[in-house]
């Protein structure tokens, strides 16, 4: 213990402020006030995890989070209902309405953006639906107003629409702007019922990320938590244990190294010491491999992200503007891209294939 | 509060806030707050090759059963004039019914959603014609359905200008829009004063000479020669633009397509005790006499396509297309 040597640094004294406040509150208080930081500190981690991995988990379909949500709605007196901007994008990826109307008459069901469906509706009388209650009826808000409106069918505000006799389905897949879905029969009729499914896997959802996160939240502090409870990280200000660090405003002796301590066995300081250098992969540290003029070993085969990645030449890349001209809509087939498939019956969009002049109606 | 009390305080915190969170999760789904919409086009493409096929479908109806008020609002403006006097003419003819052709690889020209009055417009070769056609659909409110409004056939060759493409939509312009050659409604007025006063109108430099105007002007000549040359008369045209305002969208080479309709009046009038006049047999369905002894007035529809060029431009405006059709005749 030669080369250890006593130094006591320098602790600089509270300032006068500090000092009086303390004298003020009495030194116990402002202790026990910074010894209970710490497990505030963890618990409130802990309460925050627990609470971002509950949410997490809310978003999966074992808490019902991504299962089809249904609300339904029996009893309509308006001769329309509409659905308040957002609720076709309330959960999942399709959203999805069946409605029937009296005696057979057609049913109408049309998807269009919110300002032209507005502008269609006008002051007609109305019932909007708003919220999804948990027990799975429609919150509905009735709007008096006109008693009917011209036929829904023979308006062009609709993205899609469909009317069959009866009953009716149509599916609508979750799109960028704001919607409303109308449900209606011949604008003078109420119709029967109305029912609303939500289904379908979000396009992204947040569970993995807020599982994870509150996980390690949640560990962490109630690791913290317990670490402190069993005494081993933080001291009770007003039970300080021996051996432990007690708050002091007096010099603190410290015992520390200078020079010539002993490596510990193994470390690099070791080695240096014994000029041995640790060997990786049998090269001895800092050797580069075998000389450029020698064949070296075949090259490792890459596993992961990089392996089997093609090298790609920019020359074999076209980095001209697309073309942005409109492509001639009637060489599409419509079904391949519309098709809306729904539980009890499949609705498809009929191919659009403009007649020529002469032709007869299908 | 004590250490020791906190700490068995922890759990039941911890058990008070999941309980809440549950309550929480378990409430009314509400939707949230739609994002804002962006520019979008006021029908998508798909919407208006449904507009264009149902379109399509009730004017064969119509013109099938000849029978003009199964249009049902998908003919307005113009074309509904002129088809409504086409299925006269056939049914008193007893000429096969012959519906409008229509483009059968369209190329569509869609518009940003705005205030009502919409419409966009459609092009494309049509094996009935021997040149592509224009068509402009138009929605006269919320409330009313899209109809074919006119359909023009392009120029032989005329060359119509690109516009934005049909997933982004192009803005409509105003009747006074400047930053171009000339407004589309002054577009408009000048092509009319054209027709009516020929090369003596001072707005002759401003536009290309077309095939239209020349041919029109052909006609009229000869008709004037013959009330002339055996003494019968006299024949005047006047062309006046309509109460509806031009539709007009931008180019991408900045000027603009201007499309306007312009009513001609055309009087024959036949001097006393100089005879009769015999009217060809579509113009004497519409009139409803094979001669006219006194006089005759013609009423036709015209709608013009323009092609203007943006301010500053050496370029002339250009009629890219055209359509004119009788709809009204009356003889005494």
């Amino acid at each position: 213990m030669d080369d250890v040597e006593q130094v006591t640094p320098e602790v600089p004294a509270p300032a006068p402020a500090a000092e009086a406040r303390i004298r003020r509150r009495g030194p116990g208080r402002a202790a026990a006030v910074r010894a209970w930081l710490p497990p505030l500190g963890a618990l409130l981690v802990l309460v925050v995890g627990l609470a971002v991995l509950w949410s997490g988990l809310a978003h999966t379909r074992m808490f019902g989070g991504e299962a089809p949500l249904t609300g339904r709605l029996s009893k309509v007196t308006q001769p329309v209902v509409v659905t308040a901007p957002g609720m076709s994008e309330l959960s999942g990826s399709r959203f999805t309405v069946h409605a029937t109307a009296p005696d057979g008459s057609a049913v109408f069901i049309g998807v269009g953006r919110t300002d032209d469906v507005d502008a269609y509706l006008g002051d007609v009388a109305r019932a909007e639906v708003t919220a999804l209650e948990p027990g799975g009826d429609l919150r509905v808000t009735a709007h008096p107003g006109d008693p009917s409106l011209p036929d829904p069918a023979g308006v062009d505000v609709w993205a899609t629409a469909v009317q069959r006799s009866g009953q009716a389905t149509l599916t609508w897949p979750r799109a960028p702007g704001s919607w409303r879905v109308v449900v209606a029969v011949d604008g003078r009729t109420a119709p029967s019922s109305a029912e609303f499914t939500w289904a379908g896997r979000a396009g992204s959802s947040p569970a993995p990320a807020l599982i994870s996160i509150g996980a390690v939240l949640a560990v962490l502090g109630l690791a913290a938590l317990l670490a402190i409870r069993s005494g081993r990280v933080f001291a009770r200000a007003d039970r300080p244990l021996p051996g432990r660090l007690a708050p002091s405003t007096g010099p603190l002796p410290v015992t520390a190294p200078v020079t010539g301590s002993t490596p510990l066995p193994g470390s690099r300081r070791a080695a240096r010491a014994a000029d041995v250098r640790p060997s990786v992969d049998g090269l001895p540290d800092g050797d580069e491999g075998p000389p450029r003029d020698r064949p070296g070993p075949p090259p490792a085969r890459r596993w992961g992200r990089d392996a089997g990645r093609r090298e790609v030449d920019l020359r074999d890349v076209d980095l001209r503007a697309p073309d942005l001209r409109a492509p001639d809509l009637r060489d599409v087939d419509v079904r391949d891209v519309d098709v809306r498939e729904t539980e009890d019956e499949t609705t498809v969009i009929q191919p659009f294939r403009r007649r020529r002049s002469g032709e007869g109606d299908r | 509060m004590s250490g020791p009390g906190a700490c068995r305080a922890v759990p039941a915190g911890v058990t008070a806030l999941l309980v809440l969170l549950a309550t929480a999760c378990a409430g009314p789904r509400v939707p949230s707050a739609p994002e804002a919409p962006g520019p979008h086009t006021a029908v998508t493409p798909r919407q208006a090759v449904q507009i264009l096929s149902t379109v399509d479908a009730t004017l064969v109806r119509a013109v099938q059963s000849r029978d003009a008020t199964r249009l049902e609002g998908r003919a307005v403006g113009p074309i509904q004039a002129a088809l409504t006097a086409a299925i006269r003419v056939q049914a008193a003819l007893k000429q096969p019914p012959s519906v409008p052709p229509s483009p059968t690889t369209p190329r569509l020209m869609l518009t940003l959603a705005g205030p009502w009055p919409r419409w966009f417009a459609v092009a494309g070769p049509s094996p009935a014609a021997t040149t592509p056609l224009l068509e402009v659909l138009s929605s006269p409110d919320a409330r009313s359905p899209y109809g074919l409004w006119a359909q023009l056939r392009l120029l032989p060759g005329a060359v119509l200008p690109e516009v934005a493409s049909a997933t982004a939509g192009a803005r409509t312009l105003g009747p006074g829009t400047t930053g171009l050659a000339a407004s589309p409604v002054d577009t408009v007025n000048h092509y009319a004063e054209l027709l009516n006063r020929g090369d003596a109108s001072s707005f002759t430099g401003q536009f290309t000479a077309d095939v239209y105007r020349t041919e029109l002007n052909a006609q009229l000549a000869a008709d004037r020669r013959d009330f002339q040359s055996r003494g019968v008369g006299q024949v005047t045209a006047v062309h006046s633009v309509a109460g509806d305002p031009p539709l007009a969208m931008p180019t991408l080479d900045g000027g603009a397509l201007v499309i306007g309709r312009v009513d001609q009046q055309y009087t024959a009038t036949v001097t006393a005790g100089k005879g009769s006049v015999r009217l060809d047999q579509q113009l004497a369905v519409l009139a409803g006499r094979p001669t006219v002894s006194s006089r005759l007035e013609r009423r036709s529809v015209e709608v013009f396509a323009f092609h203007v060029p943006r301010a500053g431009s050496s370029d002339k405006i250009t009629l890219v297309a055209a359509s004119r059709s009788d709809v009204s005749a009356t003889g005494s």
